[in-house]
């Protein structure tokens, strides 16, 4: 929603240069119109559309918005891309990686379903908690089976390892 | 001769970059740039291997199909253009890079009978050298992130494909299909089914690390062709004469018609393997032979092998008179036994 007019959906991402500091909005085209006209031009540093503007907005370090409010109810927008709710719902696809949190409740059950969790190769670049997550997931999935084939005494043996890595066994 | 019915294999190794939003939701000019990225690091010095790397626009309908025919493109991707879409292809086919199709980038490998492990070490490799330069899209649960929630994970696609032709004239696929959709696996036409020719592929890349993907996926196509060779020796056993008449049929066509179309091809074909395989013609035809041939007379293939004219279209007479010619020097020696 436009931040000026509280109308209009907001279709103009603007960042504008006051006393030094950098400060964006997301406006309608017709008040980013108003306010460029107002501005002359001067500290105005771009006016793109919305998904492109939050984009750049977020490598510049100005932190991703979520836009809440829609037509009968609350509606989601992705800071980074630009992807709203809405998006989501027709296309089934999200916009970018930061989607994976805005919209985590319109991500499908069996995506975080733990039996589909994910154990295999790993980003080098990845932090240490993910191949740990890994390593938790895999024992635990050994444990279902050792337990299912009653081989108690292998359990026993994964249990303590789950246990050594702060992991509270279930079941 | 590798005697099993498995005729294919291919990878397909999807990554998103971390920043850059996926590709239907990404500013061209971030798109265009992510390209000119990979072109220089694959392109770098010290890369593996030699590229060669054009804007997907520039390449004639006719490579597209011939890429496409060699599992080094996707037939989505090959249709539709875009911004910053590249079509990469390692030196001698080994590899090959898609970028902006529907993730950034697709890293993809296809090789005749198993060579799943060694295609492997091949992607997992250039996935290593992509990411020297790119953050990967990855959540510890989810694994890859991409745009479509449901091929989350490991990013890694199994193709297996298969020639069962018994099984489907003797209307058991369906069954088979529902056992494999139990399993994670999809199974679908290829060709149009022409010859019985079928993939079968992982739907979710989720839930099983790489090895446990390939393996499983392995393990569901040797069941599947055990049975279309039981499939053959029954039909055999039991109707001798008509599967001699079917065969014989085929070969006299192979041998003297002077036009073929695509699908026809790929069925005589997959019937002298058949005939082959169970000693009605001579000499018998191996199922990674006749795979090579099924490729071969692909209309893109023709163009680009045959007709020596990259930019020649895909749907003229002459490329059914080509294809002719290919299967009657081919099966000139094969003769029915009696």
């Amino acid at each position: 929603m436009c931040e000026s007019c509280g109308v209009q959906p907001a279709s103009v991402h603007v960042a504008r240069l006051e006393d030094g500091r950098i400060s964006t909005s997301d406006l309608c085209q017709s008040c980013a119109q108003a306010l460029g006209e107002e501005m002359g031009g001067n500290g105005l540093v771009f006016a793109l559309p919305a998904a492109v503007g939050r984009f750049f907005g977020s490598i510049m370090g100005v932190e991703p918005q979520e836009v809440v409010e829609a037509d009968g109810g609350p509606d989601l927008m992705c800071g980074v891309c630009g992807t709203t709710t809405s998006d989501v719902q027709e296309s089934g696809l999200l916009g970018c990686a930061s989607c994976y949190d805005v919209f985590e409740g319109y991500v499908p059950e069996e995506t975080v379903d733990e039996t589909l969790d994910h154990l295999g190769k790993v980003p080098a670049r990845n932090p240490q908690g993910a191949t740990d997550r890994r390593e938790v997931l895999r024992l635990r999935r050994m444990l279902r089976e050792l337990v299912d084939s009653e081989r108690y005494e292998e359990a026993a043996g994964v249990r303590d390892r789950l246990a050594e890595l702060g992991e509270m066994p279930q079941g | 001769m590798d005697d099993t019915l498995i005729m294919a294999t291919g990878l397909l190794v999807e990554r998103n970059e971390a920043v850059t939003p996926f590709p239907h939701a990404a500013p061209p000019e971030l798109l265009e740039e992510l390209s000119a990225r990979a072109t220089a690091c694959l392109q770098r010095e010290g890369a593996p291997g030699e590229w060669e790397i054009h804007p997907l626009d520039q390449l004639s309908l006719a490579m597209r199909a011939y890429l496409v025919e060699r599992g080094l493109l996707t037939p989505d991707f090959a249709e539709r253009s875009g911004s910053g879409r590249l079509a990469g292809v390692l030196h001698g086919g080994r590899a090959s890079l898609e970028t902006n199709g529907a993730s950034h980038f697709r890293l993809l490998c296809s090789r005749p009978s198993d060579h799943l492990m060694e295609m492997w070490d091949v992607v997992d490799g250039l996935d290593d050298v992509l990411e020297a330069e790119f953050a990967w899209a990855f959540h510890d649960r989810r694994g890859y992130l991409s745009a479509d929630p449901d091929v989350c994970g490991t990013g890694l696609h199994v193709h297996i494909t298969l020639e069962i032709p018994v099984l489907m004239v003797t209307g058991r696929l369906g069954a088979l299909a529902v056992r494999l959709q139990s399993q994670g696996f999809t199974l679908a036409p290829v060709w149009e089914s022409a010859g019985g020719m079928f993939q079968i592929f992982n739907r979710s890349t989720s839930g099983r690390n790489e090895g446990e993907l390939m393996t499983a996926a392995l393990d569901a196509a040797r069941a599947v062709v055990d049975r279309e060779r039981s499939a053959r020796k029954a039909v055999y056993r039991e109707n001798p004469g008509r599967a001699r008449d079917y065969v014989g049929r085929a070969l006299g066509v192979a041998q003297q018609a002077w036009v073929v179309n695509a699908a026809e091809g790929v069925s005589l074909i997959s019937a002298l393997q058949v005939g082959g395989e169970l000693g009605v013609t001579e000499p018998a035809l191996s199922p990674q032979d006749a795979f090579a041939l099924m490729r071969r007379i692909q209309p893109g293939h023709i163009v680009v092998e045959e007709v020596r004219a990259a930019h020649g279209g895909l749907e003229e007479p002459a490329i059914d008179e080509a294809r002719a010619r290919i299967l009657r020097d081919t099966f000139a020696g094969t003769r029915a036994r009696r």
